[in-house]
């Protein structure tokens, strides 16, 4: 029971939330939000490069302690195994890559573009580790919401505008099909 | 593409999907004959692990704790994003009090003494009922969500009174963002916690008590669903005071 | 009667997206896309249903009464509230889009084409 399958997804989580309690005090320090955003990124890059290559393929974690016993199984779990940990690793790679990027390019971004960023992060890393369908659905939701409001980042263009509206819905109307299926 | 041909490509993509849905459907037991171990698991052992009676609470702060605390985020992100998505832009002031010539061209109605009354008085006791449903998520068909939700009308009685200032000093935007992110974080560092205590993430670590249904006995469900009351509170305040504020941008970008 | 919801639920999805589909306000196709969203509610609320079983909270009564599946409740409850949040982030974009466009027609938001 490795505890670096809950904490790639809740460090990014925690760094969100602590970036946002923080917003007026940091607010000129552009260096330091992005130094703690770009150290939250690498820190889950390092954690799921752990689990790719140290865990035997289907380890599993289980949530809250709740086992399955006599074939059914009430807790959630995270199983990762090479591929999926990969992918999520390559995933947290891009994450880290676009934010220094962004360090130069953005000429002003406020913290909540580096909030919206580790949301995303945190998103896909439990999309790609999840192993309870119904929390699939919730992390690809995460991912969602915070592609719409990153797409719709420079609200002062149209372009942007309309992409996002585009985008959100057609993106909810997969996701709520999928949901029926799930509940199907 | 023109309009028509939009319609009649849709009519026989509707169709194709309905039929999928009705072909899914006809493999399910019908209505009423719920046949999954899933529930039943569930219902047999709720009372005497987590000593909630309300197994719905049960389930979302507990057994599928996690799903709740990736919502939980979802909300906070959806605020977050909002916040970035109609902010103050170049070019937009802001009307921070109206003046005496906006007033005059609003041809809106003063608003009444009778609905100011109400609304005033409404706000104490909708404050106590959010905060009742928030805290007491283990016992009856409440919790986080749904007194969260109470707790923000409260604040939007303010706003019903008329009195669309106050509304807007009662809730500043640093605050209301640091009350979401402790809530979220919260929920979040709760389960931080027992890993800390090499148990499993968001494991019910806090002493189980005795009576079924309390307060204090349900262990971190009540702490979970308090700590969930205050982030959709103030995500909620948070979202519709942004989509009010518009309205006073916009009036000042027209004046 | 033992099929009926479910019937409902393709019929509420059929309606939601032709409205979302027709629809020339923006914000009629966020309302639609509301409704859409309500039919998977139906769904996994239909699915937990048993018959003669009361509502899971066991305050009160006993808790070996026959109850309906308290799982698809919580999972319902959560997309409440992603739905909530989806529709807020949504209608902030429909605010920009008028202030930008000048009208809430998505036939008219023809900035980005091909």
């Amino acid at each position: 029971m490795n505890p670096l399958f809950p904490l790639a997804v809740v460090v990014p989580l925690l760094t969100a939330a602590a970036l946002l309690v923080l917003r007026v005090p940091l607010q000129g320090k552009r260096q330091v939000r992005g130094l703690v955003a770009v150290a939250a990124a690498v820190a889950v890059a390092v954690m799921l490069l752990f689990l790719t290559f140290r865990t035997t393929s289907g380890s599993v974690y289980w949530f809250a302690g709740f086992r399955p016993s006599g074939g059914v199984a009430i807790g959630i779990d995270f199983e990762a195994d090479p591929l999926n940990a990969g992918l999520a690793c390559l995933g947290a790679v891009l994450m880290t890559a676009s934010m220094i990027f962004a360090w130069r390019y953005f000429t002003q971004v406020g913290t909540y573009f580096h909030v919206l960023m580790l949301t995303f992060l945190a998103g896909m890393t439990g999309f790609c580790l999840a192993g309870d369908v119904f929390d699939l659905f919730v992390w690809f939701e995460l991912m969602g919401v915070s592609a719409y409001a990153l797409t719709a980042y420079r609200p002062e263009e149209r372009g942007p505008i309309q992409g996002a509206l585009n985008f959100a819905i057609t993106n909810s109307v997969g996701a709520y099909l999928s949901l029926t299926g799930i509940g199907i | 593409m023109t309009p028509r041909q939009r319609r009649w490509l849709f009519a026989i993509a509707a169709a194709g999907l309905v039929a999928c849905y009705l072909w899914a459907f006809s493999g399910l037991p019908g209505f009423g004959n719920y046949p999954g171990p899933y529930g039943q698991a569930i219902l047999n052992h709720a009372i005497a692990q987590t000593n909630a009676t309300g197994v719905v609470s049960a389930i979302n702060f507990e057994y599928r704790g996690f799903d709740t605390v990736g919502e939980e985020f979802i909300l906070f992100t959806a605020a977050a994003g909002m916040s970035v998505v109609l902010r103050r832009l170049r070019g937009e002031r802001q009307g921070g009090t109206p003046s005496a010539e906006d007033a005059a061209n609003r041809q809106v109605p003063a608003t009444s003494s009778a609905v100011r009354v109400v609304s005033l008085l409404l706000v104490g006791p909708t404050a106590v009922i959010g905060w009742w449903l928030a805290t007491h998520a283990q016992a009856n068909p409440s919790g986080g969500f749904q007194g969260g939700v109470i707790l923000a009308t409260a604040f939007f009685l303010v706003y019903l009174s008329g009195e669309f200032i106050v509304f807007r000093r009662l809730s500043p935007v640093a605050l209301l963002d640091a009350a979401e992110a402790v809530g979220a974080g919260g929920f979040a560092a709760v389960g931080v916690t027992a890993l800390a205590m090499s148990l499993p993430y968001l494991y019910n670590y806090l002493p189980l008590g005795t009576i079924p249904g309390a307060v204090s006995s349900s262990g971190t469900i009540a702490l979970i669903s308090f700590l969930v009351g205050i982030e959709v509170a103030a995500a909620f305040v948070l979202i519709i005071g942004e989509l009010l504020e518009q309205t006073l941008l916009r009036r000042e970008e027209s004046s | 009667m033992q099929v009926f919801p479910f019937l409902v639920v393709a019929w509420i999805v059929a309606v939601g997206l032709y409205g979302l589909i027709t629809s020339r306000d923006l914000i009629h196709q966020i309302v639609c896309l509301i409704v859409v969203q309500s039919s998977t509610y139906v769904l996994l609320l239909a699915v937990g249903y048993v018959t003669g079983g009361v509502a899971p909270y066991f305050f009160d009564i006993s808790p070996h009464a026959k109850a309906v599946d308290p799982v698809v409740q919580a999972l319902a409850l959560t997309d409440v509230v992603v739905e909530a949040a989806v529709t807020a982030l949504l209608l902030s974009f429909a605010i920009q889009a008028h202030k930008r466009f000048g009208t809430l027609d998505p036939h008219a938001l023809a900035e980005l084409k091909g």
